[in-house]
């Protein structure tokens, strides 16, 4: 879902502001979300952000094949939000995004704002929807669940949002990018959405401490 | 720190485990692109290990492995550096 920078048309202004738009909202959230975790500051929580961090990167390179000829892989957004909650998962994401654009040039430079704002935003605020879905319970099946929908849901939305960005590259529009992203995404969605559960259950049988995010989610306000 | 690095040497062999199994098929945003043909627009930047590859090392999976390995430490580093960035000052 890294969207490259030759999807920008930079003569085109709906697309070159698109991006220079997304660009300042995702330095907006950064800079929130680095305020949010400096005040709660823990070291446990930094060290766990490296190393599963790491793991997300290497996890976005073994692509798993889907039906219509395409393959997917674990964006791990929400895997990282019930890790070390949304704001840490934000700027975890976004080390995993930035290593990717500069080092691989996996995604753009000039999109790079928008590859945060679909991945790790998103995937960092899907946080919210699972502690909506659990409400005050702790029931294992319930939290499973939350967590599938959640990350299905944040795939699902980051490649609809990804649609609207890249369609004045294409000559049909949105027309054509947002439904086209939907149904491959839906698809590989499903895919994030049961490795991100098979995860997050396993680790919370052997070390449900790590799971910080189990904490974060009885907790009021955050 | 044994710890942090025993996670960081399964990560490692979690990577070579599955790189040869890896999917080569365009992702969805790819199968987009192929599938109503645009040319995508000249890129700025082309990285320092483009594709994942190293251009010295000739066969593709010790290649994406070293690239993959590459990249897993440099996230290490740069969470190092956020963790500075985020730790109280003493006074």
């Amino acid at each position: 879902m890294h969207i490259p920078d030759g999807l920008i048309i930079t003569n085109e202004p709906l697309s070159l502001f698109g991006s220079v738009g997304m660009w300042i909202i995702s330095l907006a959230f950064l800079y929130w979300s680095w305020k949010k975790v400096k005040l709660t500051y823990s070291q446990s929580i930094t060290a766990l952000l490296g190393i599963s961090s790491a793991f997300v990167f290497a996890a976005q390179m073994i692509n798993f094949p889907v039906i219509f000829g395409t393959s997917g892989h674990l964006v791990g957004g929400t895997f990282l939000a019930m890790l070390l909650g949304p704001y840490a998962a934000i700027l975890g994401m976004t080390i995993v995004l930035g290593m990717q654009a500069v080092i691989f040039a996996d995604g753009g430079i000039l999109a790079f704002g928008a590859n945060v704002f679909t991945m790790a935003i998103i995937g960092g605020m899907s946080f919210f929807l699972i502690k909506l879905i659990m409400r005050k319970s702790r029931s294992k099946s319930r939290l499973a669940t939350g967590v599938f929908l959640s990350s299905w849901i944040s795939v699902v939305l980051g490649a609809i949002t990804a649609g609207v960005i890249i369609s004045p590259a294409f000559t049909g529009g949105m027309m054509i990018t947002v439904p086209s992203m939907f149904i491959y995404y839906a698809i590989i969605g499903i895919g994030e959405g049961a490795i991100t559960t098979i995860l997050v259950s396993s680790i919370q049988k052997i070390q449900p401490k790590v799971i910080g995010g189990l904490t974060l989610l009885m907790e009021r306000s955050i | 720190m044994i710890k942090k690095i025993g996670i960081t040497f399964l990560i490692l062999i979690f990577l070579a485990i599955f790189i040869p199994f890896a999917s080569s098929l365009p992702d969805g945003l790819e199968k987009v692109i192929q599938n109503f043909g645009i040319e995508e627009e000249y890129t700025y930047w082309n990285g320092l290990l483009s594709g994942y590859l190293i251009e010295v090392v000739h066969n593709p999976m010790a290649s994406t492995f070293i690239s993959g390995t590459i990249g897993i430490f440099m996230v290490l580093i740069s969470a190092l550096f956020l963790d500075k960035s985020l730790r109280p000052k003493k006074v």
